[in-house]
């Protein structure tokens, strides 16, 4: 019985055990040879003479060693540790894992030496240069130093003085001096188009056009290249084009991404990221804008915008999930997004345990969770048009001024309510000396006993109301004759009722004895929501004290008010509930036993409507007693005498309700509150005064609903406490022990003196000129952007488990040089693109195939293939289709019917945009998580479910497919093609041109040919079934031209498709 | 340059020959086109393989795997995991010991009472085996002696897309490759003109979705993502040409662009322009073998019969399994089944039986079928779902409206052929089929990091699975992000007692 393999015990016997060989002598051999074999290929520095232990230890020992003995306590073995020298070093009876400079006296030379280390079912092996390394390390005295990512950026880095004139900058200069060293030399310079096609493709994602391929080959001055690096950069495609990839980082997307994947309206933070690129807004600030704008003094729209970053994850609405659960997730993924983005760190793996490999504990982690766990959300979404809270409003400057407009009357009508209050005195007293006889509470629209049932409904005994059941209820004796009691599960809904917005102003009155249940129960609603509503009117009772809520999202956008003292245990207590439409937390007012209840505001902000969204339960949308769809209801309380008023009743009115003494009375002997109860029940300038009031809410919800609406950032007024949550888990336990405060790992700099720690704390520490990494990882990533790889390839991570640099003292002066630019990306981007680096000939050598086949050293330009945005705006742009337009909401692109629908039944439907806006840049497609445009991630972009900084490159027989078949490519090919057809050429210009088009420069004499053949055999297959050539070019939603012969338009399109599926389009060298 | 690079770092000079090969120009090639260049049977060892593992860890017990996934979570009471006492009990609260404060989703936390509820379905045992199998399953109840049941499952996720994105990745976070994308990037291709990792779906199911992601590849190359095969005209995505494209004027183009890129391949000298090539030819082969082996009209009548009438209709659970078996026959490693409409929280009594009409015949013909062709050995069949349902009514217990809510802390799975143990039974729950039980039916709490015999975490399930493919899962990683990803995340223990 039982499992195969338990490593744990096995390992610790391995561990255990004794070894008698020493070391082989064998080893002195090889480490001398040890640089031989790794120096030309594998991206580390050439042979040094010395071991440097950041660069040649620290991975070996991190890869293969650190799982067991490294920073993590919990999984350590034998309690040995080597990622330190106390641990390295310490005495173990008489046992020393390393002995500085003694190789033969160190247990971890016997052990690796004798292959028992690392055990065979680890996977790891060391190879006999690495062993060699070690040993040759130890001999020279073991000496520990700091990961070369986590050391600071020199103040300046020396630049390699290289004696050619091959140099047009400094990056060339370490280039040139690492090629020499490896004995290459770089290629000839790529010819003008073939640059000019680089160029233009990294820096705006589209292909030159023929003007400008013309243009540069005309420019024949001294700064031609300058002139269109400058052209390119204050393109506004520039800022499309180096959006893509940090909207990868930041897993900008569409949709929610869980379960029904509804959208998610975000776009206006897309928007600001490629405005923000055009702009050339300082890196450091671009970084700071996003982890905390909304920290910033009086902040600028944009900058509140730009935190939007941090709400980019994920989000579920799935029914049964609990919120808790989920707003955990969402930290998480901001710190993880936050690591990887900004940091370069893979601090995700220390969420559950101290990281294996790099210096960050599990505390630290929740330190910097601590940052971001600490904004007011719910945890789960309602719907598309709810935007979860915290938000912001994103009006256009017309619905600015119309909703200054709008809040401003509204303010205006609540002042004249009030005046009309103090102006009704003459009338109020004009009224009492006319000594009133009767008076009654006008407004009430239903008084429900429950004393009587008939066929299911309980009568009301004014107005068409009537209560329902809703399942069972028992019928027990009340406070007067009957009264339900209730189970928890079933309930009363009162049919019939106004009050669905929150305009409308209403009173409850209602007796109830509250068995007093520990947990929120709902004691009345009237909300939306699948699961458990939040969004509408409710009033929750806990442990005796009342809250009365009115929300559209709780808790960001809601007013809501809670009792100071509670309802009596049991017995039978009258309950007021009284709201005013205003749309203010002023507005609520609750009584308990005819009294004003003393409350306290626990939210007061609220904007848009509230009801009339989403699935609304069994209640069905009426207002409901004792019960919610798969909330907790109010198990064991009982309900009696119900009445609804339409109008926020005064003090008097209730007092009446509670005590039952007729106003008519009260008359007789004018008591307290009476000139309140004139001015709302019978004053006709303060009613209409409130209908004001009403009707300006009105207006401005209504308004407020067309507003387009993100959610950001916004600390909560008390940071939420951060917790080492055990494995990970958001049920963790949670004790003052466990507990954490806002922090930074003790392996980077010190976060320093921060009047608040707060985000803004946080983001200042991340852009400070002496946090190691920050600049490093945003070159390295521009380098990457350019030459397809990093110098340091593992973009994603930094740390020990990265990859070392290819150039590091490159890296280095390129990072101290964007500092001191002033975080400048454009500069940083000029000067990469005009170096004689970049601007060489991609084309292979038989010698540099052998040399370096990955082109790590750059003896010769990039080659890759284009990205997926890439592809369809090359033909897009070629064919004339592209639609230039900027920014906005999401377009929906050509892709196969049914996608998004055919396995989720719960997500909308896919409906393709029509006309230009189908032909717009792939960045503004609709990026949906769960279905992402299949053509696009056939060709490698993703699903932007989590963040990302690398995309692979593959070439797969289903991007054959897309570009032969789907009609996106079939579209763009005949479109070209009618426009070389109507040029008055020949065919062979015509070819010419399409080339030009698509591939940015004249096809070749055996190009030309082959290209001619096409269209000549194609002719002739046309010619012999005319009606397909018709069919092929009725694909598409736009219309051929008709003046046009259509076999000719057809072969003319089957020659612009082989061209658009060759390499020479799909590749830019 | 993709993650897997690094792996190959310090290598020798033969090595690097090698990483030329398969870290630049397989990644051009991709899995199809290194089939035609290397086939598996060319490699002259049962162990070798054509995907980055190049060679298996042990002898595979399982070729290929088709996992019929039923998504929305099958409730084991009605079905496999017979519970006499919940019948007796039936109405009666769930008693606090034994819910033992476990946690309920939102949909049932809240409910005031959690009354148990007996299965309505009568309950036989089956084969020589004995299992107890639901009136409901005559037909899997006649193949019970090639099964082998897995009582004990357990799992981490209570919500359907954390919970199926766990079993199809092995993690709840989405980004991560899934099963049939690490088996694809392990061990490569069996066949020449088709995918290795294919998705099926059931049409018009409705309930809880898929997502892309299931099959995705994660951050593996995105040349190992499940191909979605889907019924209709167009079985995969843009593989039909053009209307007014024919075969002849689709070759010769394909023929002159061939030449195009030759000619640009001897100015670059860049492999990728080989493999680019590659792909054109194999997309051209794909046009041709994926309706071949999509086209069901040549199946004779008696299959059908087989496989029941539904099979008759494209996009069915039944079709689909007809469609697997001949998929498997074509050397298509994994074949990934989803079938929707497991989700009963309400009406279960109606709904679980017309899952069980959609499903019941298939499954067992498919298990008959490749039995018949002598595939069954090699082939290894695994049908389950995210997670359990509740041994207790969520809503009202009457007969026509009670559901059950979603469980994960003890579930079945079934699985047959590919070396897995016919005719057993592994773990057992207690009696209120609440949770995982020692073989006295005591309460356990199995935890994914130890290994408690007699309970299966997806983890172990993946672990186990993976083996009977020749696999170890704890050496198929990638390094990504700093540490070597596996889909078994660091947890997973091979339970030897599901395997012959």
């Amino acid at each position: 019985m039982g499992a195969i393999r338990n490593d744990r015990s096995r390992f610790g016997n391995l561990v255990g055990m004794k070894v008698g060989r020493g070391v082989s002598t064998l080893f002195l051999l090889v480490v001398g040879m040890s640089w031989l074999t790794t120096s030309a290929f594998n991206a580390v520095q050439a042979a040094p003479a010395k071991i440097s232990f950041s660069r040649d230890i620290l991975p070996i020992l991190s890869d293969k060693c650190f799982k067991c003995h490294g920073p993590d306590s919990e999984s350590r073995m034998v309690n040995m540790r080597l990622d330190s020298p106390e641990g390295a070093f310490a005495d173990r009876g008489g046992k020393w894992p390393i002995v500085p400079g003694q190789p033969s006296k160190s247990l971890v030379v016997k052990r690796i030496t004798a292959h028992e280390m690392p055990p065979t079912f680890s996977g790891k092996t060391l190879s006999k240069e690495e062993i060699a390394t070690i040993t040759q390390w130890i001999a020279e005295g073991a000496h520990y130093g700091k990961l070369w990512s986590f050391e600071s950026l020199p103040a300046s880095v020396p630049v390699p003085n290289v004696k050619s004139n091959w140099p047009r900058n400094d990056i060339d200069r370490f280039v040139l001096a690492r090629l020499i060293r490896e004995n290459l030399s770089p290629s000839p310079p790529a010819p003008r188009e073939r640059w000019l096609r680089r160029a233009t493709y990294d820096l705006t994602g589209l292909p030159p056009t023929e003007d400008e391929i013309a243009a540069f080959l005309a420019d024949t001055g001294a700064n031609a290249y300058e002139r269109v690096v400058d052209r390119l950069l204050a393109s506004p495609h520039y800022g499309e084009r180096i959006s893509v990839d940090w909207l990868d980082a930041a897993r900008y997307s569409d949709s929610y991404g869980y379960q029904s994947d509804l959208l998610m309206p975000t776009w206006p933070y897309r928007d600001w990221v490629v405005k923000s690129f055009n702009e050339n807004l300082p890196y450091n600030q671009f970084l700071m804008n996003q982890l905390a704008g909304d920290l910033l003094p009086s902040p600028t729209r944009d900058q509140r915008l730009a935190t939007a970053f941090n709400r980019l994850h994920r989000q579920s609405n799935e029914g049964g999930s609990i919120a808790a659960e989920f707003k955990n997730e969402y930290a998480v993924d901001r710190v993880d997004t936050f690591g990887t983005a900004m940091l370069g760190l893979t601090v995700g793996c220390a969420r559950c345990h101290d990281h294996k490999f790099d210096p960050i504990t599990q505390r630290e982690y929740y330190q910097f969770y601590a940052y971001f766990n600490s904004i007011n959300e719910y945890g789960l979404l309602l719907s598309s048009e709810i935007v979860p809270t915290p938000s912001l409003l994103l009006p256009t400057p017309e619905q600015e001024a119309k909703l200054g407009k709008l809040r401003s009357e509204s303010d205006a009508a609540l002042r004249a309510r009030d005046q009309a209050g103090k102006d009704a005195e003459p009338r109020y007293k004009h009224w009492l000396a006319g000594r009133p006889v009767r008076a009654e509470t006008p407004d009430v629209v239903a008084h429900i006993s429950l004393d009587t049932i008939d066929a299911d409904k309980f009568p009301s005994s004014v107005g068409k109301a009537f209560g329902a059941k809703l399942g069972n209820v028992e019928l027990v004796p009340g406070k007067s004759g009957k009264a339900v009691e209730f189970d928890g599960d079933n309930g009363i809904t009162v049919r019939g009722l106004p009050a669905k917005e929150r305009w409308e102003a209403f009173t409850w009155s209602f007796w109830i004895a509250d068995p007093r249940q520990t947990g929120p129960v709902v004691l009345l609603h009237r909300t939306g929501g699948t699961d458990v509503g939040f969004c509408g009117f409710d009033l929750m009772l806990e442990n005796g004290y009342l809250t009365a809520r009115v929300m559209r999202h709780w808790p960001g956008n809601a007013v809501a008010i809670r009792t100071q003292s509670q309802v009596p245990k049991s017995a039978w207590s009258h309950i007021g509930w009284s709201w005013d439409g205003s749309g203010r937390a002023a507005g609520l007012q609750l009584y308990i036993d005819g009294r004003p209840a003393k409350t306290t505001i626990i939210v007061d902000q609220l904007w848009k409507k509230i009801n009339g969204y989403g699935d609304l339960g069994p209640s069905g949308g009426d207002w409901a007693f004792g019960q919610r769809f798969r909330d907790a209801g109010f198990k064991g309380g009982k309900l009696d005498e119900l009445t609804f008023a339409q109008r926020a009743l005064s003090p008097l009115e209730i007092t009446q309700l509670y005590d039952g003494v007729p106003l008519t009375a009260v008359l007789k002997s004018p008591a307290i509150g009476l000139r309140e109860y004139y001015i709302s029940a019978l004053d006709e300038q303060a009613r209409s005064a409130q209908a004001a009031v009403q009707k300006a809410q009105t207006d401005l919800a209504n308004f407020e609903e067309g507003i387009m609406e993100i959610s950001v950032m916004q600390d909560a007024p008390t940071p939420n406490p951060a917790y080492v949550l055990r494995r990970g888990q958001y049920d963790a336990p949670r004790t003052a022990e466990n507990r954490v405060t806002r922090g930074v790992p003790k392996s980077l700099p010190a976060l320093g003196s921060t009047t608040r720690n707060d985000r803004l704390a946080l983001a200042k520490w991340v852009t400070r000129p002496d946090n190691p990494l920050t600049a490093r990882v945003a070159v390295n990533r521009i380098w990457q952007m350019l030459f397809g790889v990093g110098l340091v390839e593992t973009s994603e991570n930094f740390g020990i488990q990265g990859s070392r640099p290819t150039h590091p003292e490159l890296l280095d002066y390129l990072a101290r040089h964007f500092i001191d630019s002033g975080w400048n990306v454009k500069e940083l981007i000029r000067e990469i693109v005009l170096s004689s680096t970049y601007r060489q000939d991609s084309v292979r050598t038989k010698k540099l195939i052998d040399a370096d086949p990955l082109n790590r050293l750059y003896a010769r330009g990039p080659s890759l293939r284009l990205s997926a945005e890439m592809v369809r705006d090359t033909v897009l742009a070629a064919s004339g289709l592209l639609n230039p337009k900027m920014g906005g909401p999401p377009v929906n692109a050509y892709q196969p019917a049914g996608i998004w629908t055919e396995n989720n039944g719960m997500t909308p439907q896919f409906v393709q945009s029509t006309g230009t806006e189908l032909y717009r840049r792939s960045i503004y497609s609709t990026w949906k998580r769960t279905s992402p445009v299949p053509s696009m991630l056939i060709f490698d972009a993703n699903s932007r479910e989590a963040c990302t900084v690398r995309r692979p490159t593959t070439n797969t027989p289903l991007q054959a497919l897309v570009l032969l078949n789907d009609v996106q490519f079939v579209e763009a090919a005949r479109v070209l093609a009618e426009r070389v057809l109507q040029m008055n050429t020949g065919d062979a210009a015509r070819i010419k041109t399409v080339f030009v088009r698509l591939a940015g420069r004249s096809p070749d004499a055996r190009e030309s040919v082959l290209l001619m053949q096409t269209f000549i055999e194609q002719r002739r297959q046309f010619r012999l079934d005319p009606d397909s050539a018709r069919r092929l070019i009725s694909f598409g939603d736009s219309k051929a031209d008709s003046a046009l012969n259509p076999v000719e338009l057809a072969a003319m399109t089957v020659m612009v498709q082989t061209v658009m599926n060759s390499d020479a389009v799909i590749w830019k060298r | 340059m993709r993650p897997e690079d690094k792996r190959m770092r310090i290598d020798d000079l033969v090595g690097l020959t090698r990483r030329e090969f398969f870290g630049r120009a397989a990644q051009g090639f991709g899995a199809l086109a290194l089939a035609s260049l290397m086939p598996s049977w060319v490699l002259g060892d049962d162990t070798k393989v054509n995907g980055v593992l190049g060679k298996l860890h042990h002898p595979a017990k399982a070729k290929r795997i088709i996992y019929l996934f039923q998504a929305g979570g099958p409730a084991q009471q009605d079905l496999f995991d017979y519970k006499p006492l919940l019948n007796k009990m039936h109405g009666q609260p769930l008693p606090e010991a034994v819910r033992h404060g476990q946690r309920l989703t939102t949909m049932s936390a809240h409910q005031s009472v959690i009354p148990l509820a007996g299965s309505p379905f009568k309950f036989a045992q089956h084969g020589q085996g004995g299992a107890w199998l639901s009136e409901i399953l005559p037909n899997i109840a006649g193949v019970a002696d090639d099964l082998c049941f897995v009582k004990s499952m357990f799992t981490e996720a209570i919500n359907h897309d954390p919970a199926i994105t766990f079993f199809q990745t092995g993690s709840q976070i989405a980004g991560r490759p899934s099963f049939g994308s690490w088996v694809s990037y392990g061990l490569g291709t069996m066949n020449e003109d088709l995918p290795t990792f294919v998705v099926l779906a059931s049409v018009g199911k409705g309930d809880q979705p898929l997502y892309s992601r299931l099959w995705g590849s994660g951050f593996l190359d995105s040349r190992y993502q499940g191909v979605r095969f889907r019924a209709g005209k167009e079985p995969v995505l843009y593989l039909s040409n053009p209307d007014g494209i024919c075969g002849s004027g689709r070759r010769a183009m394909l023929d002159r662009l061939s030449e195009l890129n030759r000619h640009e391949y001897e100015k670059e000298l860049d492999p990728e322009i080989e493999s680019r090539i590659a792909q054109y030819e194999m997309a051209y082969k794909m046009q041709t073998s994926v309706p071949d082996v999509t086209d069901l009209s040549k199946e004779p009548n008696e299959v059908f019969e087989l496989y029941g009438p539904d099979s008759r209709k494209p996009g069915t659970f039944a079709a689909n399994c007809l469609l697997a078996r001949r998929m498997a026959q074509k050397g298509v490693r994994f074949i990934q089944l989803y079938h929707q409409g497991w989700d009963q929280h309400g009406s279960l009594v109606s709904g679980i039986s017309v899952q069980c009409k959609d499903t019941d015949q298939p499954t067992a013909a498919l298990i008959k079928d490749l039995k018949r062709l002598g595939m069954l050995e090699d082939t290894l069949i695994v049908w389950g779902g995210e997670f359990g349902r509740t041994s207790y009514s969520q809503g009202p217990l009457e007969p026509a409206v009670f559901g059950r809510d979603h469980h994960p802390r003890c579930f079945t799975v079934f699985m047959a052929g590919g070396g897995v143990k016919a005719g057993t039974t592994y773990g057992r729950t207690d009696d209120y089929g609440y949770n995982i039980a020692d073989p006295d039916g005591n309460a356990m709490e199995p935890t994914k990091q130890d290994f408690t015999n007699g309970a299966v975490h997806v983890h172990d399930l993946q672990a186990t699975l993976l083996w009977l493919m020749g696999v170890d899962h704890k050496l198929l990683s990638i390094p990504y992000q700093g540490r070597d990803f596996r889909l078994t995340d660091v947890h997973g223990h091979v339970v030897e007692d599901l395997m012959q």
